[in-house]
């Protein structure tokens, strides 16, 4: 390579760079600056700054109700999510008949099509008859969703640490349930709270499984796509960036969260 | 056991599960909510319940109305077909021209709906006459009550486009090269071909051969140089009228009034080809375990209180003779009970047979 060339490159990766972070924030930067936009189009030009459209976000009683119960389903599918995940990633240290395919299996809600999967909860549940609702069809849904990341989240976790801590604790006379409690949790639970917070953000942004299901409940996804097709509404920038931050956050919490597991799992790994 | 017998009577797996949710997850109160008496559960165009139209039909009808997310009217009969479908809500409204065939179902006996008892629908002879056709029924017994109507037609911005333009006249608005660049065209198979068969002079568009087809896709495609943007959902054609970035598009009613009410100088044409209306129909899913209550929201539907306020509030119309009753003649014409009155063309959004082959040719039409 000539020296020209060598010199070009480090040029070209940070022009690259540079785009890759353009194509990646400018959309949420135009969001947040559309947001205190004083006009009735969504769009520019910027005609002043106002809060009026974060005044409209707090004070829609139905966005404040979507947001509720995306937080709360959110929450328990979460719960669920992880709870089920553990048991499965628990279950696959031992072996038994059938193990390897249920790793694949677990996966399959991750690799279907949410249009599709939203059809055959839709379908299915009819069958069942299970009824529309939050804490029915929604929220099995959710879980079916979730279960799969949160399986991918917590299995590594698990297999991760030392095992002999555990064959040491029962060697010094402890039952299988107090090593859990006493070993395995204390472990990994900085992983299952990063599992949580996990499941919950891709809980609280699920939109297309949840329009097929949620009957007449509105979740903030559900809420948002409603006033984006319906009408021009020009404080959806604001609820953009309020979902954006409560996204975020819980996103942030659980990478900070994951970190601090990975730092503590290495201590105890083999 | 029958099915009525297992609802009234036992629990079925539908209430097991139901109430299996409730116990495990009681402290949340949504369930609990959906379990009240006189809730109903309801499928339709959610502006039909805006701002106080819902208080109205609640406080008429003594009933708590939960409006679902509405996407469409082939979504409503779609639900209202799939497993399960006819208990899900309790009451629900499409488009009357192609909610008859699957709501019948092939014949007596396979309805999907409850017949409706119009003893505790007295407001049903209230139904004007333009729409009587447009009720659903078999062997003397009604399913479908006509209760909302409205039109499509050319939307355009007055301070842009003259009003007494021969093309505000007309749908050439959105063919025609005087406005080129500032047209909006809705991407939809069934509504742009039939406004454009129209204005070619097609006296029946929905009975359009596979030739008339290919003649009209030609047109459209010579006709694309003029658009600025085909756009999917209502707010985008609001957004793009106010900006200004299209000065006259396909329109629907609740673009032009939604805009109005905020002051942007946007009408509607009275075309002279017609404007393409529709009618949406009520009907009650024979599984609907509150058809009392169901019956009560259609009469209120039906009803003065409603029926006035209905254009008001969302630009749609009654198909009540109650609705128009009190209005000026000026409110009358701009909201377009002309159409009924017979001093405004229209030609009723009619669903063709082969309507596969329209999707196929607007397909062209997009990708050329």
């Amino acid at each position: 390579m000539s020296t020209a060339k060598r010199n070009a490159m480090p040029w070209l990766l940070r022009g690259y760079a540079g785009m890759f972070y353009l194509f990646l924030y400018a959309p949420i930067a135009l969001l947040l600056a559309l947001s205190f936009n004083d006009s009735q189009v969504m769009g520019f030009p910027f005609k002043g700054a106002t809060l009026k459209w974060y005044g409209e976000v707090f004070t829609d009683g139905r966005l404040l109700d979507s947001i509720v119960n995306s937080f709360a389903v959110g929450l328990v599918a979460a719960l669920i999510a992880t709870v089920l995940a553990l048991l499965a990633a628990m279950g696959l240290r031992h072996s038994f008949p059938g193990r390897d395919a249920v790793i694949p299996l677990m996966l399959v809600p991750i690799i279907t099509p949410g249009i599709v999967s939203g059809v055959l909860l839709y379908v299915s549940f009819g069958i069942a008859g299970v009824p529309y609702g939050l804490w029915t069809a929604v929220l099995a849904a959710h879980v079916s969703w979730v279960l799969p990341f949160a399986f991918l989240t917590i299995y590594p976790r698990l297999h991760r640490f030392d095992r002999s801590l555990e064959e040491a604790a029962m060697d010094l006379g402890a039952t299988p349930v107090v090593v859990f409690r006493k070993v395995v949790l204390p472990l990994i639970r900085p992983g299952i709270i990063a599992t949580l917070l996990f499941s919950f953000t891709l809980s609280f942004d699920e939109f297309i499984r949840t329009l097929f299901v949620a009957g007449s409940e509105r979740t903030t996804p559900v809420y948002l796509w409603l006033l984006i097709v319906e009408q021009m509404a020009p404080f959806l920038p604001a609820v953009g960036v309020v979902i954006m931050l409560i996204s975020v956050t819980v996103a942030a919490l659980g990478f900070w969260v994951s970190g601090r597991a990975g730092k503590l799992a290495k201590q105890f790994e083999r | 056991m029958s099915r009525d017998q297992s609802r009234s009577g036992g629990v079925d797996r539908r209430e097991f599960l139901k109430w299996s949710a409730a116990a495990g997850l009681g402290t949340f109160g949504g369930l609990a909510q959906a379990q009240a008496g006189a809730t109903l559960d309801v499928l339709l165009a959610n502006a039909l319940v805006g701002g106080p139209l819902k208080g109205i039909l609640e406080k008429e009808a003594n009933i708590k109305i939960n409006d679902a997310p509405f996407q469409s009217s082939t979504d409503v009969v779609s639900r209202l077909v799939a497993p399960g479908g006819t208990g899900r809500f309790n009451l629900m409204m499409s488009h009357s021209i192609f909610s008859r065939g699957p709501i019948l179902g092939e014949k007596a006996g396979a309805e999907k709906v409850s017949a409706v008892d119009l003893k505790r629908v007295p407001n049903f002879a209230q139904v004007a006459d333009t729409f009587k056709s447009e009720i659903i029924d078999r062997d003397g017994k009604v399913y479908g009550v006509p209760v909302m109507w409205g039109y499509d037609s050319v939307l355009f911005n007055k301070d842009q486009v003259p009003e007494n333009d021969a093309y505000t006249q007309s749908w050439g608005c959105i063919f025609e090269d005087k406005y080129a660049g500032k047209i909006g065209w809705f991407d939809t198979a069934h509504q742009m071909i039939m406004a454009a068969a129209l204005y070619l002079g097609k006296a029946k568009p929905e009975q359009l051969d596979q030739n008339e087809l290919n003649e009209i896709g030609k047109f459209l495609i010579a006709k694309k140089k003029n658009v600025r943007t085909l756009w999917t959902s209502f707010a985008q054609a609001e957004n793009l009228l106010a900006s200004g970035e299209i000065i006259c598009t396909f329109g629907p009613i609740p673009v032009r009034y939604n805009l109005q009410k905020k002051n942007f100088p946007i009408t509607n044409a009275w075309c002279k080809e017609g404007v393409l209306s529709f009618v949406q129909t009520a009907y009650i899913p024979k599984d609907s375990k509150n058809q009392e209550a169901a019956h009560a929201m259609m009469n209120a539907m039906l009803g003065k209180s409603y029926a006035s306020q209905l254009s008001p509030v969302s630009g749609y119309l009654s198909a009540s003779k109650l609705g128009a009753q009190d209005l000026s003649a000026d409110e009358r014409k701009r909201w377009g009970y002309g159409i009924t009155e017979g001093t405004t063309r229209h030609y009723p959004l009619r669903m063709p047979p082969n309507l596969t082959n329209w999707i196929e040719v607007w397909s062209r039409v997009k990708s050329a």
